[in-house]
Formats: structure tokens, C-alpha cells, sequence
């Protein structure tokens, strides 16, 4: 029997959640980190939606966040014009490397040694995190404000997207730009799959995949709405979309068709990611929470039980739950 | 009629006291190592007194804030700020003061909070009686 999705609210945050991020799967599970424009980004269990922490000490609403693959540090953009980085573990602040202006996209690479950040004052910066007292390496090129920044090709080449329409890539040792994919609208979210080396690129009402590599196209498929984020399953049987109808849309990747679209945000989508196993994702909204969808509705994972009709009723379910699917905050 | 999915439990927000990251849980102990770094095995003896030197530490900065209750305290703060005021409470992590009469150069605000990392530094004065 079908069975209908039922999200589940992380709530916590007190204004719109703007960027979202898992890290890979850890021997502790994996977790997700979320931007807010109250400046207050928040850790939790990436399989449960637990709050675990929240890493305070920003002085303005946090635009980007991230994790590294053991999901030991988290690194945070912000409009206190600084790019802070947090031990993951513990909660503290282990850096705060100032900007001359908004800071919107920080990254880390793979062995969680250099941090890549980009922002409003149009600047690409690498740190090196084993010398926080050293000026990082900047390179100019973008006419405006940097949206993403995000390292690539096992951290030889750098993507970036930006508001003056383009996404550039990088060569790291040089710093040049080796290739510029133009735009007619502004780039909404860029995702980087690095197992196939995917782009994701969001922009007006379309979804478009890239070779990350050469960026040449793979395929588009328009949506229904504005879009401000898409996500691709890390197998690739699906994209998911979220945007300015409150609504996420799930498409099959290969079809292009669109399987399923939900409701339950009370404002925009910003942010929707994936989980690293696939089994879920998650979406950020201007409402303030966070939502949890199934990819497979029905199935057992994290908080989701499959129940059969029959044990609805019986006497052992007490501790199961027949819930809405909009469930206040 | 689609049966909704049942959940477990909804997920678990902020406790609203504290800022999180529980050093009782698994990966906060596996991951958390003392400051005494171990390079062969672990020396009982040295932890043991480092974790001395933090409680005594530690017991005297509280004993400190509580000292500090109802006294002028003079707070050194970023942008060349340096006001004082009369030290009420401390939050549990530390991240927040609460104050009485702030003298601030738009007057003296009757109750204030004070963010912590604001502050670079401060000072009162101990009764010599005590």
C-alpha cells in the first residue's frame, strides 16, 4: 500500500535557515550543519535530525556552512564579515579569519587542511589552516560577489559561482581561470558530486548537470518554480528541488520525470541536500526549520518506522506515531 | 487513502539551557583527547593531577564570579570601549553577564547583558575584609 511522506521538523532556529551541509559518514554516523540568518549554525545527527550543538559567537546572520568528511571541524561564512572555523566536536571556536566584506561560501578540502572562502567583496581566499597567522592566497576575477566557492577534481581546481552570471573553474597552482560557463540568470545553488564528477547548477526555473571536469552539459529539465536549490542522489536515480513555491520536488535523474513534489514548508526553500547514504534529504526554509523527506517513502531508517495497518492498532504501539505531515515547528 | 509514515519520535531541538555538544556522548569521549597528549600509553598519574589543576582552577573562577556579585566591576571591551557597572550573574557557559547599572555614554542602563566574547578583560576589587 502506498504510503504517504511524512517530514520530519527540526526546529531550533528563529529565522530563515539559508545553506545546509552533511558531512560524509563517520564511524558516528553522519551529520548535517545549518546556516541561519540568526547567526547561530547548528549541528545535528544527520540520520535523526538531533540537535547535538550550536556553535554561538557569530554577530550577524551566517550565510554559508560546512563540515569536513569526519565531520570533525565545521567551518561558517557570515555578514560580520568573517569566515569562522569550529571544532566540531566540542563546540569551540578554533578560528575566526576576518574578510573586508560578507563572507558567503566556505570549504574545506579533503584532508581538511585549507579552507576556501568567497563572498561580496568578490575574492577567492585559501587559507592554510595549519597557519592561521599567515595571509591567505587571493585571486581576483569575479565582477561581483562570489555565491559558492568549492574545491573540485580532488582539490586541483577550484568552482565558483557568482553573482555577475557566471560559474568559473580554477586551476589551484595557477589560479587562473581555465574555463567560464556564462548564464542568463543568476546562479541559485551549485552542487558538486565528486564520485562521477557532477555539477548541479540551479538558475531561473531550470536544473542543469555538468561534467565538473570539462563543463559541458549533460542535461536540463525545467521545474515548475524559481528555484534556490537542487541536490543529486549520490547513486544518481535522483535530483531533488526546492524553491520559491514551498514545495520540494523529486525527479527521476534519468527520465527527467517528475515523481513526487511535497508540501510542508511554510516559506521558500533556500537549501536541500542530500544525505551521503542517499536515504534522505534534507531542506532549509525562510520559515526557520529544517525538514527530513524519505527518499524511499515507507521505508525503516533514522526516526521513520515501517508499520503494517494491522500493528497501527494493536495493543504494542504505543510508542509509534500516526503524525500529519505539517507539524508545527 | 495514503497512510502517513509513522515516526518514532520527532527529532530533538536545543535544550534551550546550554549550547550543546553533550562531553558525555560517545564521540565527544572518543574524540576528546586531555590537553596531556599520550605518545606511548596513557600516564594515570599525570592525568590525574591535571585534572587536580583543572578543578582547583576551575572552582576558583566560580568562586570568583561569585565574589564578584554586587561589586563595581570596570569591563575592558573591542573598540576601545571601558565601562563599569555592578556584576549580577553569569550564565552557565560563560558567554554572558548580567549587569546593573551600566554606565554607558547614553547614560546608565538600570539592567544589562553583557556578551563575553565582547569583553578583553575586567577587574574589581576583593574586600580586604574577606
Amino acid at each position: 500500500m502506498a504510503m504517504r511522506q511524512t517530514p520530519l521538523t527540526c526546529s531550533g532556529h528563529t529565522r530563515p535557515v539559508v545553506d545546509l551541509a552533511f558531512s560524509r559518514i563517520t564511524p558516528y554516523g553522519y551529520f548535517l550543519i545549518s546556516a541561519c540568518k540568526d547567526g547561530k549554525p547548528m549541528l545535528r545527527q544527520g540520520d535523526t535530525g538531533d540537535w547535538i550543538g550550536t556553535f554561538l559567537g557569530h554577530k550577524g546572520a551566517v550565510w554559508g556552512a560546512t563540515l569536513n568528511n569526519e565531520a570533525t571541524k565545521a567551518a561558517t561564512a557570515a555578514a560580520d564579515f568573517t569566515a569562522k572555523v569550529w571544532d566540531a566536536v566540542t563546540g569551540d571556536e578554533i578560528l575566526s579569519l576576518a574578510h573586508k566584506h560578507i563572507v558567503k561560501s566556505v570549504n574545506f578540502t579533503q584532508d581538511s587542511n585549507y579552507l576556501l572562502t568567497g563572498g561580496h567583496d568578490k575574492v577567492l581566499r585559501i587559507y592554510d589552516l595549519s597557519k592561521p597567522e599567515a595571509e591567505p592566497q587571493e585571486t581576483s576575477g569575479h565582477t561581483s560577489a562570489i555565491k559558492k566557492a568549492l574545491w573540485c577534481n580532488n582539490d586541483k581546481q577550484i568552482l565558483t559561482a557568482a553573482d555577475d552570471k557566471t560559474v568559473r573553474l580554477w586551476d589551484r597552482s595557477s589560479m587562473e581561470v581555465v574555463k567560464t560557463l556564462p548564464f542568463d540568470a543568476s546562479v541559485s545553488s551549485m552542487e558538486y558530486i565528486p564520485d562521477g564528477e557532477v555539477l548541479v547548477i540551479s538558475y531561473g526555473k531550470t536544473v542543469a548537470f555538468y561534467n565538473a571536469l570539462s563543463l559541458e552539459l549533460i542535461k536540463m529539465v525545467d521545474v515548475p518554480a524559481s528555484v534556490h536549490s537542487a541536490s543529486l542522489h549520490p547513486e544518481k536515480d535522483f535530483f531533488v528541488v526546492g524553491g520559491d513555491d514551498f514545495k520540494l520536488y523529486k525527479y527521476d535523474y534519468n527520465t527527467k520525470e517528475e515523481l513526487e513534489s511535497y508540501k510542508g514548508h511554510f516559506g521558500p526553500v533556500h537549501c536541500v541536500r542530500f544525505s551521503p547514504d542517499g536515504e534522505l534529504y534534507a531542506s532549509g526554509s525562510e520559515d526557520g526549520t529544517l525538514r527530513l523527506w524519505q527518499t524511499a517513502v515507507g521505508k525503516t531508517y533514522g526516526l521513520w518506522k515501517c508499520v503494517l495497518p494491522e500493528e497501527l492498532v494493536s495493543e504494542n504501539s504505543d510508542a509509534l506515531y500516526s503524525t500529519a505531515p505539517e507539524i508545527k515547528a | 487513502m495514503k497512510t502517513p509514515v509513522c515516526v518514532l519520535r520527532l527529532p530533538r531541538g536545543p535544550d534551550g539551557t546550554s549550547r550543546g555538544f553533550d562531553p558525555s556522548s560517545a564521540r565527544y569521549q572518543a574524540l576528546c583527547t586531555p590537553t596531556i597528549s599520550a605518545s606511548g600509553p596513557v600516564d594515570c598519574v599525570d592525568l590525574r593531577s591535571e585534572q587536580r589543576a583543572r578543578s582547583f582552577l576551575r572552582e576558583r573562577y566560580l568562586r570568583s564570579l561569585i565574589a564578584m556579585v554586587k561589586r563595581n566591576v570596570k569591563f575592558t571591551m573591542y573598540e576601545k570601549v571601558k565601562v563599569d557597572a555592578v556584576f549580577a550573574g553569569s550564565d552557565i557557559d560563560i558567554l554572558n553577564f548580567q549587569v546593573e547599572d551600566l554606565e554607558t555614554p547614553l547614560g546608565v542602563q538600570k539592567e544589562a547583558l553583557i556578551r563575553c566574547p565582547d569583553v578583553i578583560s575586567y577587574s574589581f576589587e576583593i574586600d580586604s575584609s574577606l
